[in-house]
């Protein structure tokens, strides 16, 4: 399989674009993976640019914006990045989106697996991608991707870094969409392995949820959810501490499930509740998880170090990384591209984004878990060959 | 050859030496710095209807004579002639170069202003964390002035408190002092009572005593009387016989030998109480035979012993003398034989007590020993025999100094021992160990 990445800090959208279509066109892609920060704004322009670069309107597009993004030769907060991949025609690939993730984030769900399903006329894919837009509660795009979907689902939430979250945009094919979820659907015998880090620690004593709503969550442990935190952590939570300060969930019933919950400060609550990265369920068991840089750095060298003796041959990967992780890290989150990238001796394209949110299955016991929604993670899809 | 520095692109028409032939498309205009010759503007306008503001490069028209025309900071319209001779094309080398840098600086002046936007949005919100910790710290500190100064009056009422406590301790302790010093005097007081209450139990007896010898020698002496008035009536009527004379005279005699004799038994008895009264009395210290002292006491206490159904043997050294206080042995003596008589036996009516005495073997003390086969006092009450005030028979007369009383004498006046041995149901044992010299009122004064 022919793989390529490429990456551009362009500041005029459809310069960038077309960039990065010209640096794709030269493998002739099915699919092509774009990521980029929302400073664009002119998306027609970067989409045409991009579509004008690879000079085939065929090629199927998904991507989301980010909080900066990932490429194997750059890492950046200002512009766009592009991995594109061909088959020649081993593998068929789909697109679909649907609007209205805001208000029913599972109806948005269900109807970009209905148009996929349609296009593959009943055919199970391979791999799922989905990508969202952040204004949602993304426990319930997780709550039909876990119980309804059987697949495998790779993606994450679009967004920026906290202040322009108005422009955050999904892609799908020629289009740009906001309050939206993008799909993309692989058919075919391709084979990948999806890596997840989220082995923060948890500190503290476990909590019982309680008074949950959506993404707000009003009590644990019988105090406000501020005030847990602050007891767990012995601090006040600040704005700045997102990204370090998390929730683990432990869904019991489930092995090997566990999930992390990163805090959103809602600055407006008198009432001592917080706002999560995605909605909590009533009854469940958290604890507080404090994040260190040495911590989330060794869990991916952990990662690489895996895939050096793993044996499997990918031709390209994809990574979604938390962009509260990349604030933790201060901005410097280089290793976790070139962690992967020296895990190989032959040139490996890598293409990511810094995300609101991550999906993807664990592994456990090896197999993969069902679909699950994280935050503070590290999603790594290692696309292997379209030979079965 | 294309020209090397950004992209020399022409239409066909015009084909020079130098340039790709490629078509006007947006995507070959925008694809970097490029220069474009072509024949007009018109063409341009079709594909890029913004060309002014998003061209970069120069945009070259056949014509003459030669101009340039700025369309933009970074786009440039120049008028020349074809063919382009060599000066022309070293001329739109450089030319290109400036703007393809120029484009760069821009491309670095928007990438530094839209990072320069990013770093503000974060020091806002770190700046806003600031505000948020201090605003909290804030409050914090006044929590905590609030907790200093409420401790602070906390601790002023707490010294008030301490010194009013401090006050009235110091108040409690004169009182209980004043208190102590009253119950010592009381005690003191009641000590002297005591012995107060022996000397007068001893007078008791030896009044008893006196009785008959005393009422003896009166009914001696009254019948003498009589028979002194009937002979002085016989002598006044002239009937007075000798034979009645001679009667009256041996009467007399024998009459008035029973009153000597009488009144001689009260002398000695006086003389004894005397003895006795004086020693009990005052701290009289002389040379005495300890038998001697044994013999008054008992002698004072003979009417309770003979009014007891109880039996006093004695085993005494008769040849002990000692250099003491004879009236504090006799106290002593006698408080334990009545303390005997009071608590050993009741309930019964055959009780039997001992008082021995010896010399020591070292030859400086004698041993008295005391010792009644009654009911025996238990291991609690043992342990309190000598407090003051402690008694089994509280509010039946018994004053609980007596054997304080006791324990004081012969460890303090006497200088001596004091050891009790009792066993319950099989009597009780008293063993007084006693200096033949009582110690001096200074070495008493000094202590052991």
């Amino acid at each position: 399989m022919r793989t390529k990445s490429a990456s551009t800090t362009l500041v005029d959208a459809y310069r960038a674009g077309l960039a990065l279509g010209l640096e794709m066109a030269e493998i002739e892609p099915e699919v092509v993976f774009l990521f980029c920060t929302t400073h664009f704004e002119q998306w027609d322009e970067l989409l045409g640019g991009v579509y004008d670069g690879l000079d085939d309107a065929n090629v199927q597009l998904i991507g989301a914006t980010g909080d900066g993004f990932l490429e194997r030769s750059l890492v950046g907060n200002l512009g766009a990045a592009a991995l594109g991949l061909a088959s020649d025609g081993v593998l068929r690939w789909h697109a679909a989106s649907a609007h209205g993730v805001k208000q029913d984030p599972g109806g948005a769900v269900r109807s970009a697996l209905a148009q996929l399903q349609s296009a593959m006329q009943g055919r199970a894919p391979t791999l799922y991608f989905l990508f969202s837009d952040f204004h949602t509660d993304a426990s319930l795009i997780e709550s039909v991707l876990r119980d309804e979907v059987n697949v495998p689902v790779i993606g994450g939430l679009a967004g920026d870094d906290n202040s322009l979250m108005d422009r955050c945009r999904l892609f799908s094919n020629g289009q740009h969409h906001a309050d939206a979820v993008v799909m993309l659907a692989c058919e075919g015998p391709l084979s990948f392995q999806v890596h997840i880090g989220n082995s923060i620690s948890p500190i503290g004593a476990v909590g019982r949820v309680a008074g949950a709503s959506g993404k707000t969550l009003q009590q644990i442990d019988g105090i406000d959810a501020t005030a847990f935190i602050e007891r767990e952590t012995g601090k006040p939570f600040l704005h700045t501490d997102q990204g370090s300060i998390a929730l683990t969930v432990a869904r019991t019933g489930f092995d090997g499930e566990k999930r992390l919950r990163a805090l959103v400060e809602n600055y407006r609550a008198t009432d001592g509740s917080l706002t999560l990265h995605g909605g909590i369920d009533n009854g469940d068991m958290v604890r507080v998880c404090l994040a260190s840089p040495a911590q989330l750095q060794a869990e991916v060298y952990k990662i690489s170090e895996s895939l050096k003796t793993s044996g499997f041959e990918p031709s390209a990967a994809l990574i979604i990384s938390c962009a509260g992780r990349k604030a933790l890290l201060g901005g410097q989150i280089d290793f976790e591209v070139n962690a992967i990238r020296d895990a190989y001796s032959r040139p490996l394209p890598i293409v990511g984004f810094s995300s609101f949110g991550e999906i993807g299955p664990l592994r456990h016991d090896g197999h993969y878990t069902r679909n699950l929604f994280h935050n503070m993670t590290y999603v790594l899809l290692l696309i292997g060959q379209c030979n079965g | 050859m294309a020209e090397t520095a950004g992209h020399w692109l022409c239409s066909v028409e015009i084909a020079q030496p130098g340039f790709t032939v490629a078509a006007c498309t947006k995507r070959n205009l925008l694809n970097g710095a490029v220069i474009l010759l072509a024949r007009d503007l018109t063409e341009i306008e079709s594909a890029l209807p913004d060309y002014r503001v998003s061209f970069v490069g120069i945009i070259v028209t056949p014509g003459e004579p030669c101009s340039v025309e700025p369309l933009s900071p970074l786009a440039w319209r120049a008028v020349l002639p074809l063919p382009l001779n060599e000066s022309a094309r070293t001329m739109l080398r450089g030319w290109l170069q400036s703007i393809e840098q120029a484009s760069q600086a821009r491309q670095s002046e928007v990438t530094a202003r839209i990072q320069h936007q990013r770093l503000e949005r974060a020091i806002a919100s770190t700046q806003a964390d600031y505000n948020d910790v201090t605003s909290r710290l804030r409050c914090q500190v006044d929590e905590l002035q609030q907790s200093k100064m409420a401790l602070f009056e906390n601790n002023s009422e707490l010294e008030n408190r301490v010194t009013q406590r401090t006050t009235a301790l110091a108040q409690a302790n004169t009182d209980l002092s004043s208190v102590v010093r009253e119950l010592q005097q009381t005690q003191s007081e009641l000590v002297h009572k005591e012995k107060m209450a022996g000397l007068g139990s001893m007078v008791a007896g030896v009044a008893h005593e006196l009785n008959t010898p005393i009422g003896n020698a009166l009914t001696v002496a009254s019948a003498m009387c009589y028979e002194a008035r009937t002979l002085r009536r016989s002598v006044q009527a002239g009937a007075l016989k000798r034979s009645a004379l001679e009667r009256y005279t041996t009467e007399t005699e024998e009459m008035s030998d029973a009153v000597e004799k009488n009144l001689a038994i009260a002398a000695n008895i006086i003389g004894h109480f005397k003895q006795l009264s004086v020693d009990q009395t005052s701290e009289n210290r002389r040379q005495f035979l300890l038998s001697n002292v044994i013999s008054d006491t008992l002698s004072a206490l003979g009417p309770r012993l003979r009014k007891s159904t109880h039996q006093l043997e004695l085993d005494l050294d008769n040849s002990l003398r000692l250099d003491s206080f004879p009236g504090a042995i006799g106290q002593v003596l006698a408080n334990l034989i009545i303390n005997a008589l009071i608590h050993a036996f009741n309930g019964r009516e055959a009780g039997r007590m001992t008082l021995r005495s010896h010399l020591i073997e070292d030859g400086n003390s004698v041993e008295i020993v005391f010792t009644d086969d009654g009911a025996g006092i238990s291991e609690a009450h043992q342990k309190r025999v000598f407090d003051p005030f402690f008694t089994t028979r509280l509010g039946q007369g018994g004053s609980g100094l007596g054997m304080h009383l006791v324990y004081n004498l012969v460890t303090s006046m006497l200088g001596g021992k004091i050891k009790l041995n009792s066993h319950l149901g099989r009597g009780t044992q008293i063993q007084l160990t006693i200096p033949i010299a009582a110690p001096t009122l200074a070495a008493r004064v000094a202590g052991p």
